[in-house]
This record gives structure tokens, C-alpha cells and sequence, in this order.
């Protein structure tokens, strides 16, 4: 193998190096239900422990929601899907009280049984800080067997 | 040739152990560093790095264009929560110093202009000028090494102020405190009232 190859794979290394996450999909934690013709799923996360991630919804202008993307193929279509948080945090910004998720939460989701995929793909979109720093916004990669 | 190859391989191997070692080791350093450190602003005077950046209004902005003022940097990302905070405040600090020899910037770090003018310079209505740092190594190069270990490599920290005093000696640095956050700039304003 030429020198420049090893360097290539190094390089690759590098730039390919996992990036850091605090927030985890926990699978195991996974609740799938027939239900009439629907699938009830609920998928659940946790943020790790110290971080914060923005609330999904009623966050200020400017500030990056949590949100989450599945990727279904075009035939297969989502009927609900929500985020069930049990309680928010909250952080004072000067005058402003802000609304954050710092620990467990759910998200959960109804597919048409017809329209159920095998295996469900995912995207958690989020936006963390800590009482430090605030991190650029990452995207946490999830897949599922149904 | 085959001695060559093996040598090659060998080097890269060890290069590459090392490396890795090294990365692992960075994190559990900084760690230790910032475990002795809990107050926002930090004792960190030394000479600012020198930087170029265009601003909004595509003019090219060095360090040295401050060289006779009092320069406050902002380093801020449009979705930074608490950057939008104190933005407000920003101007009103540029306001109240600037006829007492105090200039104030924003670094906006990897972000493109026209998303720049709208959520911050047009939202907040910030009169005074907005850098942009397309890969974040002005940015960057302000940090204190290891002391926000949690950062990925290609992070920096964000919502703090710097101050820079006449002579170009960073006179006063803050990072982000939540628990305690200074969205009015208290401790800034303190700082240049002592600077003045």
C-alpha cells in the first residue's frame, strides 16, 4: 500500500470521527402496539445527564426546536406523531423564562398497519447546551425493527 | 522495497496509535482543567489574536482597525439562545460607550450572511459591525486551550465576551455561566467602566 493511501485512510479517520452526543435513542425502551389498524409506537430518548436540548415547540424566535424526521418511503405515510414530555426545564435568559428538555422523553408515533415499513429510520433533531457552553446543532441518527 | 513498505506501514500504525491517544487524552486533561475553573470570567491576559474577517457590509475588518479604541467581541451564532439574549443589550452597552472610545463587534461563527442580517443584525436592530467567521477559526483562536472540553474540535465558545483593551492585551474574557447569566452585561460594563 502506497504512503498516499495511508494517509488517505487517515484523513478519512479524522474527518469521519463520531461527533459528540447528548441525547440517546434508547431502543430497549421501545413500546410497539397494534392498535384497530394502527401501530402505536413509542420511542423513547434521554438527555444525557448535566445538557439541556430545546423545547419542541414554544421556543422563542430564532431558537432551533427539537424536531424529528423519519424516513418513510413514499408509499408509507405517518398519521400522528408528537413529542410527550413529562416535565421541561427551564432557563432564565434575562427577563425571558425559556422552556428546555433536560432528561427522558417520548416521541411517539401512528403508522397505518398496511403502511407499516420493517425496519423505521430516523432523525432526532436537536439543539443542546449545558451550564457552560451551547453546542452547534447535530442531527442523532435512529433505526428501529417493526 | 518490501523494508520500505513494512517501515511505511509500521510509522503509520504508530502515527496513528498516537493519535488516537492523543485525542482520548486532550478530553481527559481539559476535564481536569476545567474542574478548578467555575467562575465565567476567566484570568486569561495576553496579547488578542490578530484576525481578518469580512462584515456584513463586505468590508474586510482587522484587529488592528481597533487599535486606538476599546474593542468588546461578541462571539454568537443566530440560534444561540442566550447570544439572542444579549444582543439587546449589545447595542445598548455600544450606545451608552461608544462616545467614550468603545467599539463592539460580533464574531458569528459558520453561518451565512443573508441569515445573519435577518436573525441578528435586522431582528435585534444592531447598528454596530457583524464579522462573519465561515469556519470558526477566529473564533477559535480566542479560546483558552482546554477549557471546555465538552467542544468538538470544530466548535468554539459561543455567547462569550472579550475585552481588548487600546495596547491589543485581552483584558477581560467571560464564558457562558446559565446558572448565573448576565444577559444585561453587568460584569462587562464593570469592566470598562475600570478600562475607562
Amino acid at each position: 500500500m502506497s504512503c498516499y493511501k495511508y494517509h488517505f485512510i487517515l484523513l478519512t479517520f479524522l474527518i469521519f470521527l463520531p461527533q459528540k452526543e447528548f441525547v440517546a435513542f434508547l431502543p430497549e425502551r421501545t413500546i410497539i402496539e397494534s392498535k384497530d389498524d394502527k401501530l402505536h409506537i413509542e420511542l423513547r430518548f434521554l438527555v444525557k445527564p448535566g445538557f439541556h436540548i430545546q423545547a419542541e415547540d414554544e421556543v422563542p424566535d430564532n431558537i432551533i426546536p427539537t424536531s424529528i424526521n423519519f424516513h418513510l418511503p413514499e408509499s408509507k405515510h405517518i398519521i400522528k406523531k408528537y413529542f410527550v414530555i413529562k416535565s421541561y426545564d427551564t432557563v432564565i435568559f434575562g427577563e425571558n423564562i425559556h422552556k428546555v428538555i433536560s432528561s427522558d422523553f417520548t416521541v411517539i408515533l401512528e403508522v397505518g398497519i398496511e403502511n407499516t415499513p420493517k425496519i423505521l429510520k430516523g432523525e432526532l433533531s436537536y439543539q443542546a447546551c449545558d451550564d457552560r457552553q451551547c453546542f452547534f446543532p447535530r442531527k442523532l441518527p435512529f433505526k428501529l425493527s417493526l | 522495497m518490501k523494508t520500505n513498505n513494512s517501515l511505511r506501514s509500521s510509522v503509520f500504525l504508530v502515527s496513528f496509535f498516537l493519535l488516537t491517544i492523543f485525542s482520548f487524552s486532550q478530553d481527559l486533561l481539559a476535564q481536569k482543567s476545567l474542574s478548578g475553573n467555575k467562575t465565567s470570567e476567566i484570568d486569561y491576559k495576553k496579547e488578542a489574536p490578530d484576525f481578518s474577517l469580512l462584515s456584513l457590509d463586505g468590508k474586510t475588518v482587522n484587529l488592528t482597525d481597533y487599535n486606538d479604541k476599546i474593542l468588546v467581541i461578541h462571539i454568537a451564532t443566530t440560534w444561540c439562545p442566550f447570544c439572542n439574549a444579549e444582543a439587546p443589550y449589545l447595542e445598548k452597552l455600544y450606545q451608552n460607550y461608544k462616545a467614550k472610545g468603545v467599539e463592539v463587534i460580533i464574531i458569528d461563527v459558520k453561518e451565512p450572511k443573508e441569515l445573519v442580517e435577518e436573525k441578528l443584525k435586522d431582528r435585534h436592530g444592531l447598528s454596530f459591525p457583524i464579522l462573519l467567521d465561515p469556519d470558526g477559526e477566529v473564533a477559535g483562536s480566542f479560546a483558552p486551550k482546554n477549557i471546555l472540553p465538552d467542544l468538538s474540535r470544530d466548535e468554539v465558545m459561543l455567547a462569550s465576551n472579550i475585552i481588548i483593551d487600546k495596547e491589543g492585551k485581552i483584558q477581560f474574557m467571560s464564558l457562558l455561566d446559565s446558572k448565573n447569566f448576565d444577559a444585561e452585561l453587568i460584569a462587562v460594563k464593570k469592566k470598562l467602566d475600570e478600562l475607562l
